[in-house]
């Protein structure tokens, strides 16, 4: 862009933005594509997994039952949106925690690069693992069950699964800047990746918990992406009205996303006034 | 008797600096207490969401076992103790690789399979703790502990059935003296076990050739035989087939991962492989 032509300001932001998410996600697939063995234990330890997730569950059920095609579309979406939580906590907020180790992030640092771009760039590799690994359960889920996987709204269930992305990118934005400010967050991730899959209901509806911890499920944005997902796939109602849920996990998307950005900004020049940005 | 000074000298030097490594970061030792309660009470709810009232007697139906969360709460424990020690001989060289220290252990008085094996000892010891003060509590509020004589039984099993996963750990390190990056081959050997071990499930929900299968793995007859005797409250003999066959593994195991490490050590020195990394 020439410097004093015609481009408005916003363009020019716009276009810096772009150009630093293509550079991002060049980066990030370079780095999927350099493991090959990764890419190929994930396609064979994924369905593994899945059994052993699964069978615990099922032994609460009476054997008849399982292979129940309610259970089936449960277990599938449960499974999907495992990886949306996991994307938010082990891909993107502990990015930082990896450039940390690679001692590459206070280079990271010194470029004029959006922060929340630079802390999102394995997102591209984390988009193709989950887009990968949907296929892939999607088709390993009807053959162990025996049963059709059916998606009853398939629009929406995109519209619904972009904003889970968004509130997982801001939501991981927020905890990698808690990773930024503490340095090493230990075992925080898996701790708090299990406790959000037990109180957002992302494998069963929250309605079946005890109602204290309801009110604390409430208070998680995955909660309403769990619910909305599950009703536009599978016709469940949902758990407010169903307008007033869009609009909630619209203004989350943008709201955690507005926030884990400030929330960078603010711990970077913190961090960088203290002089503690590179002790780790 | 030198050498055995030498060798206690090289031990006492792994176990501290390991001991400060875990030391340092004190909140994996209460991750590691933690989850076993956290994934029992993720089942657990998921299955009473899922099953309503009758969950518990469905599940007592599918398992031989009516308090399902002892029994996923001791599965997950042993899942975390059996995992630890195998991958671990893999990821400390792997860790050493990385820091760039990785060739100072072949400067050390002795040979290089045996320290690696030392570093089992101070990640014994935090399994250990572990394992305590997961399973204890749940264990003794059940009122399935009958008498200590069983739990230091139980114990036993639990300590014969760790030998054969140092041979499987021996061979991994192997692999990652040979191959260098171990993730990808780790997590998969990892997954195969935690599938066929049957930690969270009884192995007779599987068709008949996968439960033969696993009887190959040592962690399928120890969680076999801790259930009889932690869960079922039955007596296991000594001359038990489970028991039996723990013990030959115990002894095929590590010679075959002495035997795999000490070759591809070798194969790596001989092209020169040793610090590619």
């Amino acid at each position: 862009m020439r410097l004093g032509g015609g481009a408005s300001f916003l363009s020019t932001s716009l276009l810096k933005v772009l150009r630093e998410l293509c550079a991002a996600a060049y980066v990030g697939v370079r780095i999927y594509l350099r493991y090959p063995m990764w890419i190929l234990s994930d396609l064979i330890t994924s369905p593994l997994w899945a059994v052993v997730i699964l069978l615990p569950i099922l032994l609460f059920l009476p054997p008849e039952a399982w292979g129940s095609g309610v259970v089936a579309q449960n277990f599938f979406w449960g499974m999907v949106l495992w990886y949306v939580v996991s994307t938010s906590l082990m891909g993107i907020g502990s990015a930082v925690r990896s450039e940390q180790q690679m001692g590459t992030l206070e280079q990271l640092l010194l470029t004029n690069a959006n922060r929340a771009v630079l802390f999102t760039r394995r997102l591209t590799f984390e988009l193709f693992s989950l887009t990968l690994n949907t296929a892939y359960m999607y088709v390993f889920v009807q053959l162990l069950f025996g049963k059709p996987i059916t998606v009853e709204n398939p629009l929406p269930v995109l519209l619904v699964l972009a904003a889970a992305m968004a509130i997982a990118v801001g939501f991981g934005l927020i905890y990698g800047t808690l990773i930024l400010w503490i340095k090493n967050p230990g075992a925080l991730s898996n701790i708090l990746q299990f406790v959000i899959m037990g109180l957002s209901g992302i494998f069963y509806s929250i309605r079946g918990l005890p109602a204290p911890l309801q009110y604390i499920s409430y208070a998680l944005p995955f909660t309403y992406v769990a619910d909305l997902l599950r009703h536009e796939a599978m016709g469940t109602p949902t758990l407010l009205p169903l307008h007033l849920e869009y609009l909630l996990v619209a203004a989350l998307a943008v709201a955690l996303n507005a926030a884990g950005y400030l929330a960078i900004l603010h711990v970077e020049k913190r961090l960088k006034r203290t002089g503690k940005l590179g002790v780790y | 008797m030198e050498r055995v000074r030498r060798l206690a000298r090289a031990a006492l030097g792994v176990y501290v600096k390991e001991m400060k490594i875990w030391l340092r970061y004190p909140t994996w030792i209460f991750a590691f207490i933690a989850l076993p309660y956290m994934l029992s009470g993720l089942f657990n709810g998921i299955g009473y969401s899922i099953a309503g009232p009758r969950a518990v007697e469905n599940f007592a139906r599918n398992t031989g076992v009516s308090n399902p969360f002892l029994f996923y709460t001791l599965g997950t424990a042993l899942l975390l103790a059996t995992e630890v020690l195998l991958q671990d001989v893999a990821y400390s060289i792997r860790s050493e690789q990385l820091l760039g220290t990785f060739e100072l252990h072949y400067l050390a008085p002795a040979p290089t399979w045996l320290i690696w094996i030392l570093y089992l000892f101070p990640h014994s010891t935090i399994m250990v703790v572990v394992l305590l003060a997961t399973t204890l509590p749940v264990l003794a509020f059940s009122g399935v502990l009958s008498s200590p004589i069983d739990f230091l039984y139980a114990c036993s099993v639990l300590a014969l059935g760790m030998l054969p996963l140092l041979g499987i750990a021996l061979a991994l390190a192997a692999l990652v003296v040979r191959y260098k990056e171990p993730g990808a081959v780790v997590s998969l050997v990892q997954s195969v076990v935690i599938l066929l071990s049957g930690y969270f499930y009884p192995l007779t929900v599987f068709p008949a050739w996968v439960s033969a299968l696993s009887q190959v793995l040592p962690t399928t007859h120890v969680i076999s035989i801790l259930r009889s005797l932690l869960l079922a409250g039955e007596g296991v003999s000594p001359l038990d087939r489970r028991l039996l066959t723990l013990l030959a593994l115990a002894v095929a195991y590590p010679v075959i991962g002495l035997y795999s490490y000490r070759r591809w050590e070798s194969e790596a020195r001989r092209r020169g492989e040793l610090s590619k990394y």
